[in-house]
């Protein structure tokens, strides 16, 4: 059961059903009130038209129902009006109706007896209920006796019981009372009541129906988004949530989720083969070191077969070395490693840096070429020299002999620029967003005739943007590589 | 036995040459696919030993290739080890797969266990009249006594008891006993072959001028004493 309070669906179906049936209430109510008023106001129409019928009967003529009292001098001025009492439907009633004169408490009552709308008091002494009736006109009044009775007519009505009672009182200690027997409109209205609610039930009930249906058909998606992330989480990482309308309020968010999950996945991927590639190339000197040292023990060897053997698994184990500082020196920049901010500049880093090349550009029959103006920058010396080293070594080492690696620094817009520059082979342009990545080789066979893991790269981009600085590459196969570095001047 | 070993790595490649060579196979190492694929589609090689990342053409790419023409037995050497990696390179045609770093014993038993399911024998030991072959401890007894056997030499009887009653050309056991380095003029063939005589009985290896050696088929029942 709670279960059930916590579904958005559910929720959102008890929320509709509280408005709705407040509204419908609400509404209901006052159309029922309304119809009350209305039916009352008929039955004291009616009660009004008996008085007027019954006075017209004793010859008194009430206005505004059965037309103005005629005054003297009107009733002179216009003789050709007829007289009051000539009234054909009081003169009609008249003949109809019998008017009794009835003494009680000092007041003279007189009780009409318009026919079978009436309730009559044609032995009022007699039954209780009479007297009762009796009991209330008297209250609704003044005390009798106590005062001469208005000056003009005064007319009051209301309800006792069932009946609805008019009193009329003309001046004079006189009262008439009409009573007309509402009982059957009480019946009406109360089944008037019971119909009104079936009615607002029923539409309660439909509302809610149809609300369920919607609520159920726009969280549908959602249904869909959950089963699409429990996939993905089962390791379904390929998975897509299926998206009708993207600019609806749950399309949007299929879609940020959809932008999300396909992030994560390929953060994951990243992550994935970047494991892989880690222990590819922890392996492959791990199975050089073993073969090697296996061969070495598997018979009596010569001492120069022992040394052999050892030089062997000596360089692949400095090899696994290499790769387990670069990783480090990634992994601790990732952990985000505080940069010094000695003041140094680029182009004696640089030319440090062609001092040191010397000697490999020569077996590599590479030329160096260095033009190097002053580009001050603050920060580590060392990691910035390595940074140089790493992309002049890369346009040396990737290229065939006789390439010509140019070196430039300079400040330009206040940022200090270093650009190295080679005229040799170049990179596929489908393999230029990747060269940064970590392990990636241009050349997807892993060629290690050029040594190195593919870390070199991705750790001179670490580099830079740990100095604040950007590296961007450009290059045409056949025509050569640009990286230049730019980094905030000092 | 001869392999093919294609291996970039060069510290690898010398290091397995060297133990595959001390087992008494003949083996010649390619340092990539290219040189791998022609090698092989050169020369039949009873196994191939394929490293699966290397440059010009990677260890899937030449065996995809070599499958379209040959069915020679190859072992996937490779420092991936994923179930995707393994699943692929199986399915390309490769015979069995060997993640890196191996041990030389696990190496040298799959590769007799390859050797083995590609010969009409499948017993690891042949008999030949008195004359026992063990070819999982590569011994050879005669008479219940076991006769000392260089690698070169347990090779060359093993070639021919697995392929016995039938003649075998002098150019063929020189394309399977002997690697890419060795003069195939010399007459080498005929020293291992008359030392094998001497050690196993003058009537095991019999010639057939002109055409080559054949061990003629054993009769029944006079194995192993």
């Amino acid at each position: 059961m709670a279960v059930i309070f916590h579904s958005i669906r559910w929720r959102i179906l008890a929320w509709n059903f509280g408005l709705l049936a407040t509204t419908v209430t609400v509404l209901l109510v006052a159309f029922h009130r309304h119809e009350r008023a209305n039916r009352t106001q008929e039955v004291d129409l009616r009660l009004r038209q008996l008085m007027t019928t019954s006075m017209g009967a004793v010859g008194e003529v009430v206005p505004g129902v059965a037309g103005p009292r005629p005054t003297a001098a009107t009733g002179a001025a216009n003789p050709a009006r007829p007289r009051p009492n000539d009234n054909p439907v009081q003169r009609k009633a008249k003949a109809e109706q019998t008017v009794r004169e009835l003494e009680r408490d000092g007041c003279r009552l007189l009780v009409a007896d318009p026919g079978k709308d009436a309730v009559l008091f044609t032995n009022l002494a007699a039954t209780a209920e009479a007297n009762e009736l009796l009991a209330a006109c008297v209250a609704q009044l003044a005390p009798p006796g106590a005062e001469p009775g208005p000056a003009r007519p005064v007319d009051l009505i209301f309800a006792l019981g069932t009946r609805r009672i008019l009193l009329h009182r003309p001046p004079g200690p006189t009262f008439v009372a009409f009573i007309l027997d509402s009982a059957g409109l009480e019946a009406e209205l109360r089944a008037l009541a019971w119909k009104l609610f079936a009615a607002g039930a029923a539409l309660t009930g439909l509302g809610c129906a149809i609300g369920w249906v919607l609520a159920g058909r726009s969280l549908r998606p959602l249904d869909r988004i959950a089963a699409t992330a429990e996939g993905i989480a089962a390791g379904d990482y390929e998975r897509k949530i299926a998206v009708e309308d993207t600019e609806s309020e749950l399309g949007r968010l299929a879609v940020v989720l959809n932008t999300t999950f396909g992030r994560m996945n390929a953060a994951r991927e990243r992550v994935t083969q970047f494991t892989a590639d880690a222990s590819h190339e922890l392996r492959t000197p791990l199975a050089v070191i073993l073969s090697d040292s296996q061969g070495a023990l598997r018979q009596e060897r010569t001492p120069a077969e022992y040394q052999a053997a050892l030089e062997a698994i000596q360089r692949s184990a400095l090899r696994m070395k290499a790769i387990s500082d670069a990783l480090l020196e990634l992994a601790q920049g990732d952990a985000g490693r505080p940069v010094a901010a000695d003041a140094c500049d680029l182009a004696d880093l640089a030319d440090e840096a062609v001092a040191l090349l010397g000697r490999l550009a020569r077996d590599h029959e590479a030329k160096l070429v260095a033009q190097l103006d002053g580009a001050p920058v603050k920060g580590d010396a060392g990691r910035l020299g390595r940074v140089i080293l790493n992309l002049m070594v890369n346009a040396i080492l990737h290229n065939p002999a006789g390439v010509t690696v140019a070196v430039t620094t300079g400040v330009r817009e206040g940022r200090a620029l270093l650009t190295v520059a080679d005229d040799g082979r170049g990179i596929a342009a489908e393999d230029l967003p990747r060269i940064f990545d970590r392990f990636h080789r241009a050349d997807a066979s892993r060629s290690r005739h050029t040594g190195g893991a593919g870390l070199g790269l991705a750790i001179v981009k670490q580099a830079v943007e740990a100095h604040g600085g950007t590296i961007a590459v450009t290059s045409e196969l056949g025509r050569g590589t640009t990286f230049t570095v730019a980094l905030p001047a000092a | 036995m001869r392999i093919l070993l294609v291996e970039d790595e060069a510290p690898l490649r010398a290091s397995l040459l060297k133990v595959l060579r001390e087992e008494g196979y003949a083996v010649d190492g390619a340092v990539d696919g290219a040189e791998g694929l022609r090698k092989a589609l050169e020369c039949d090689y009873d196994v191939i030993l394929l490293d699966h990342m290397m440059p010009n053409m990677d260890g899937r790419e030449m065996l995809r290739r070599l499958r379209g023409v040959k069915r020679t037995p190859v072992m996937m050497l490779t420092a991936r080890d994923s179930i995707e990696d393994r699943v692929v390179g199986l399915d390309l045609g490769a015979d069995d797969y060997l993640v890196k770093p191996f041990m030389q014993q696990e190496l040298l038993a799959r590769l007799r266990a390859l050797v083995r399911r590609n010969r009409p024998s499948p017993g690891v030991t042949i008999t030949l009249g008195d004359v026992a072959i063990d070819t999982v401890a590569r011994r050879v007894a005669k008479a219940g006594k076991e006769q000392p056997i260089t690698g070169r030499e347990y090779t060359l009887l093993e070639y021919l008891a697995h392929r016995r009653g039938a003649v075998v050309t002098r150019a063929e056991l020189y394309e399977h006993l002997f690697d890419e380095n060795e003069d195939t003029l010399s007459n080498l063939l005929e020293v291992h072959v008359c030392n094998l005589r001497r050690k196993l009985g003058a009537e095991l290896i019999k010639t057939r001028r002109g055409l080559g050696y054949v061990i003629e088929e054993a009769p029944e029942g006079q194995a192993w004493p």
